[in-house]
């Protein structure tokens, strides 16, 4: 294969790898795994401002002037530890704002006014269009010098006699296809990011790899090129600074200062391609990290260049390429020139982008919607106008940067041409950073300081080029415009002091910024710009969610806002932005749009339009007429929204202290309850003390007298023995009643027949009723259905009641009458006597413990008193009901029911 | 001592280095001396370049959680 077939198929294979990659970064980011949200791809993309220049030029002027060169880095380096705190402002301001391009930035600034929008990228157009073209000139002078050697070779001759058109159209394709995918420019180029990520690594590996090979492979180390090259006066020189070049020294590294934020190119990967405002951290090391392992070679290449080609005439910025081609190393010098391209596509891939984006946003989409209404839009299918005029944009980018190349700059070295660059980029600084620190900068400011400034940059020095391309007589240069001397570009107003490049810097941006300051001072400031001055300066004050709210109060027809947006949306995403917002916000759709969808409105259009057309746009759909009172009343919804908020917060500190009252209310029932416990514990001892009184005296009279009679004796053993009943049977119910009361009391249930309870109850109290001479009626119903009950506690409760009964009732003529029966699917009991009966107020409390203790009538209770509890709580626990109705002086009936089971109903039939 | 925040520590190494690499600092090491065969005015630069690096990595590497 021969020589130029192989540097034509590697130069096509690295091309497709570009390719390759840019499409790979787009399919991750559409699967969601970007691979563009780390620091590392992040620092690696901003060193797309290595271009061409830093690849061949900075030899080239290394090798002509030393160290000078250096400050197109160190600026970048100084600049570093700012980018904490003024570009990561700018990210923050354009992410909130959807701002994509420095022309928008600054014109949304200063109140979304078309023409500084204008300005800007006028400006930009033309600082950088000459310096895409030297990327150009580099990839077809390397290619020339590849060619040239070993022997000029036509056999691939369209190729070989314009390889930089080849270049232009593949760079022109890939930039259509990677940066022009969807119309909201705000869309992240991943893969266009990832594809620079790699560029750059690649150009620093072949950059150091040839470096290397020339420090160490030709020459023996660093020493070895420097101690040879201090033998010659003339390289000797370049070992220090002269004292003339030390302002040079100042006002470049300035300049640089300013073109690693302000460059489009910059903007773009910097602001526009940021996922993360915290990627900054890494990347304010890596990046000036990267620019030192970049220019480590710089000096030892020029050098030795120097050395090598010492009176032949070997263009120094061609060094790189040409001393490894010189030993013949074939490999190396293609893996160089590859590098060399990839600095170069890099370069113009990026710019291109920014610059089309810039172009359209700023200058065509104004033009193009100027005097056009709503209802002529109506018609056309504007969001694919949009794609299709920002790739027209791109090719005529690309062409322009190729004519250039072929007509003019094929005069110029590398590096001047890129410095003209900077400096014209340069211009922006004093309107970008006093909108980010100084509220005070106003639009005619900023607009008189640019025209200025980029004044004095084209009078000082694209002028002068001009004259020595031969388009304009030379004594222009020599005696000034109108023969007058103040005004020759080179040392304007007389000063001569500086090297021409300096004082262009000086004078540009010294009257640059008197203007902005000074015109600044001198006009008002205009409501909407009022507005973004604050939004600007202290971003960080104000949560995206307030910056849109101040974004601005206009109303509209959500209707006509919807229109709107499917006109450079289309349909199909406007409906889903529309459904994201109503989501994000709360808020259904409502006929008048607020203004929040307003400026929601107006932030997405502007990362299709820009900004400033974005502005107009809306203003366009906006009723004039009702501003007034609609603001008023968006100011006052406001309110009332705060108001019932307010009125929220009422209500939960009402409910709040609701809920501790019912606290309080629990606490003191529950000490009322402790209470009642501790009176239940008085009562109990009390009762126990009773018997224990009452045994203990009697024990005593029988252990002091045993003179009494066997008679006596007995009577009084009879009476302990029922007392310690009284007593056992006492504590036996506390017992209980603790069981029930702690639950832990257990019914042992069964199917019993409630009338053969009643008989075993009655059959035991016989006795009692005869000594008392108690008649009883009984009158059971026959065909009671049998009842889920525990048989013990069931006989425990009948003879409570009947006991009871006997002990209450008349005393002289007693009568007690028991009945059962079914009644409404439950057994009914009721025992009745014809004693004194239960006051209606005691009704109640008569089932609580103790309660004959309390009454003060009976002077020797009957009983534990704690019965009636006790049966009332084994019936509560049997699902039933247990209670007392009576009259004065007519006896009491006890009543008790208990749930007749429906399955054992159906049983008895 | 009171450590200075993030932002004030970077003003504050910006204005150092920025001194150091500029005229009238930048004349001290600006002569034509070689140290171990390399132009004392490289080394300099280099160095000072290289020390800027450093820092600048330790101070945000360290500050990564407290912004």
């Amino acid at each position: 294969m021969t020589w130029p077939w192989l540097i034509l198929i590697s130069s096509v294979l690295y091309l497709t790898l570009l390719f390759g990659i840019a499409y790979m970064g787009e399919r991750q980011a559409r699967r969601g795994r970007s691979l563009v949200n780390n620091p590392y791809i992040y620092s690696l993309s901003l060193a797309v401002f290595c271009t061409a220049w830093t690849y061949y030029g900075s030899v080239g002027q290394a090798a002509q002037q030393g160290i000078p060169f250096l400050t197109t880095y160190l600026g970048p380096t100084l600049m570093a530890p700012l980018w904490w705190i003024v570009l990561r402002k700018i990210i923050r301001i354009c992410k909130v704002q959807r701002i994509t391009t420095l022309a928008d930035f600054i014109s949304a600034r200063y109140g979304n006014t078309i023409w500084l929008g204008v300005l800007v990228t006028t400006v930009c157009v033309l600082g950088i269009l000459p310096y895409i073209s030297i990327q150009l000139k580099a990839v077809a002078t390397s290619l020339d010098i590849l060619l040239e050697n070993p022997a000029p070779d036509k056999s691939v001759t369209g190729f070989a006699t314009d390889p930089a058109l080849f270049i232009t159209i593949a760079l022109a394709g890939f930039t259509i296809l990677f940066g022009t995918r969807r119309v909201d420019v705000t869309e992240r180029h991943e893969g266009m990011v990832t594809a620079i990520a790699f560029e750059s690594l690649f150009k620093l590996l072949a950059f150091l790899a040839v470096g290397a090979y020339i420090t160490f492979g030709i020459f023996n180390g660093f020493g070895d090129i420097f101690s040879q090259a201090s033998e010659l006066p003339s390289l000797r020189e370049l070992f220090t600074l002269d004292e003339s070049q030390y302002a040079d020294w100042f006002w470049l590294t300035l300049v640089a200062m300013f073109a690693i934020f302000l460059l489009p190119r910059q903007f773009q990967v910097a602001v526009k391609e940021n996922v993360d405002e915290n990627h900054l951290r890494r990347a304010i090391w890596l990046f000036p990290l990267y620019l030192i392992l970049i220019n480590l070679f710089v000096l030892p290449i020029a050098l030795g260049g120097n050395l090598l080609f010492q009176g032949q005439s070997v263009d120094a910025d061609t060094y790189v390429l040409a001393i490894p081609q010189f030993f013949s190393q074939n490999g190396l010098t293609l893996f160089t020139f590859l590098g060399g391209l990839s600095a170069a596509t890099s370069m113009i891939i990026v710019s291109t982008i920014a610059l089309s984006t810039m172009v359209n946003n700023n200058l065509l989409v104004p033009i193009w919607l100027s005097g056009k209404s709503l209802q002529e839009l109506k018609r056309k299918r504007i969001n694919r106008a949009l794609l299709n005029s920002r790739r027209l944009t791109i090719i005529g980018i690309l062409l322009f940067a190729y004519l250039y190349f072929k007509l003019v700059s094929g005069q110029f070295s590398l590096v001047s041409i890129g410095i003209v660059s900077f400096v014209a980029v340069a211009q922006l600084a004093p309107a970008t950073l006093g909108g980010l620190f100084w509220k005070r900068g106003t639009h005619a400011g900023a607009f008189s300081g640019l025209l200025v400034g980029f004044g004095v940059w084209f009078y000082t020095l694209i002028l002068p080029t001009i004259v020595q391309a031969e388009l304009l007589p030379a004594d222009f240069l020599e005696n000034g415009l109108f023969g007058i001397s103040a005004l020759r570009p080179q040392s304007l107003f007389g000063l001569t002091v500086f090297s021409p490049l300096s004082q262009a810097i000086f004078w540009s941006l010294l009257l640059n910024t008197g203007c902005y300051v000074g015109v600044s001072l001198c006009t008002r400031i205009g409501v909407s710009e009022r507005k973004q001055a604050e939004l600007f300066v202290d971003i960080f004050r104000y949560s995206p969610r307030t910056a849109s709210a101040l974004e601005g109060m206009k109303v509209v027809q959500a209707a006509d806002i919807q229109e709107l947006l499917t006109k450079f949306l289309g349909t199909r995403q406007t409906e889903a932005s529309l459904k994201t917002f109503y989501r994000q916000y709360q808020t259904s759709y409502q006929p008048k749009a607020d203004y929040r969808l307003v400026s929601y409105a107006e932030r997405l259009l502007a990362g299709v339009i820009g900004s400033a057309s974005a502005h107009v746009m809306v203003m366009s759909v906006v009723r004039k007429d009702d501003l007034r009172l609609e603001d008023l009343f968006q100011v006052l919804d406001e309110s009332q929204q705060l108001v019932y908020a307010n009125q929220k917060l009422k209500q939960k500190s009402e409910e709040l202290e609701q809920l501790s009252h019912q606290l309080k209310r629990a606490n003191e029932e529950l000490k009322k309850i402790d209470h009642l416990k501790d009176e239940f514990i008085s009562t109990v001892t009390h009762e126990m003390r009773t018997p224990i009184t009452s045994i203990r005296a009697f024990c005593e009279i029988l252990q002091d007298s045993p003179e009494l009679s066997d008679d006596e004796q007995e009577q009084f053993l009879t009476t302990i023995i029922k007392e310690t009943d009284r007593m056992e049977r006492l504590i036996n119910q506390v017992l209980d009643l603790e069981k029930f009361e702690s639950g832990k009391q257990k019914l042992n249930l069964q199917e019993v027949a409630m009338n053969d309870i009643i008989q075993d109850a009655l059959k035991s109290v016989s006795q009692l009723l005869k000594e008392r001479g108690v008649t009883i009626q009984v009158n059971l119903s026959a065909n009671l259905p049998p009842v889920q009950a525990d048989p013990d506690r069931l006989t425990q409760v009948i003879l409570n009641l009947i006991s009871n009964a006997i002990k209450f009732c008349d005393s002289d003529n007693g009568q007690v009458r028991i009945s059962s029966y079914l009644v409404d699917g439950v057994v009914k009991v009721n025992v009745l006597d014809n004693g004194k009966g239960v006051p209606a107020e005691s009704q109640e409390m008569i089932f609580e413990g103790f309660f004959q203790a309390h009454d003060q009538t009976t002077k020797k209770p009957i009983g534990s008193g704690l019965g009636l509890t006790i049966s009332r709580k084994i019936i509560e626990h049997h699902q039933g009901r247990l209670w007392v109705e009576s009259e004065p002086n007519q006896g009491a009936k006890f009543s008790f029911t208990l749930p007749a089971p429906r399955t054992a109903k159906k049983l008895t039939y | 001592m009171q450590q200075p925040s993030l932002k004030s520590a970077l003003l504050i190494l910006f204005a150092v280095f920025a001194f150091l690499l500029q005229f009238p600092l930048i004349s001290i090491a600006n002569q034509e001396h070689m140290i171990s065969n390399i132009p004392q005015l490289y080394l300099y630069i280099f160095g000072t370049w290289l020390l800027m690096i450093v820092l600048l990595g330790i101070l945000l590497e360290r500050n990564r959680l407290n912004p």
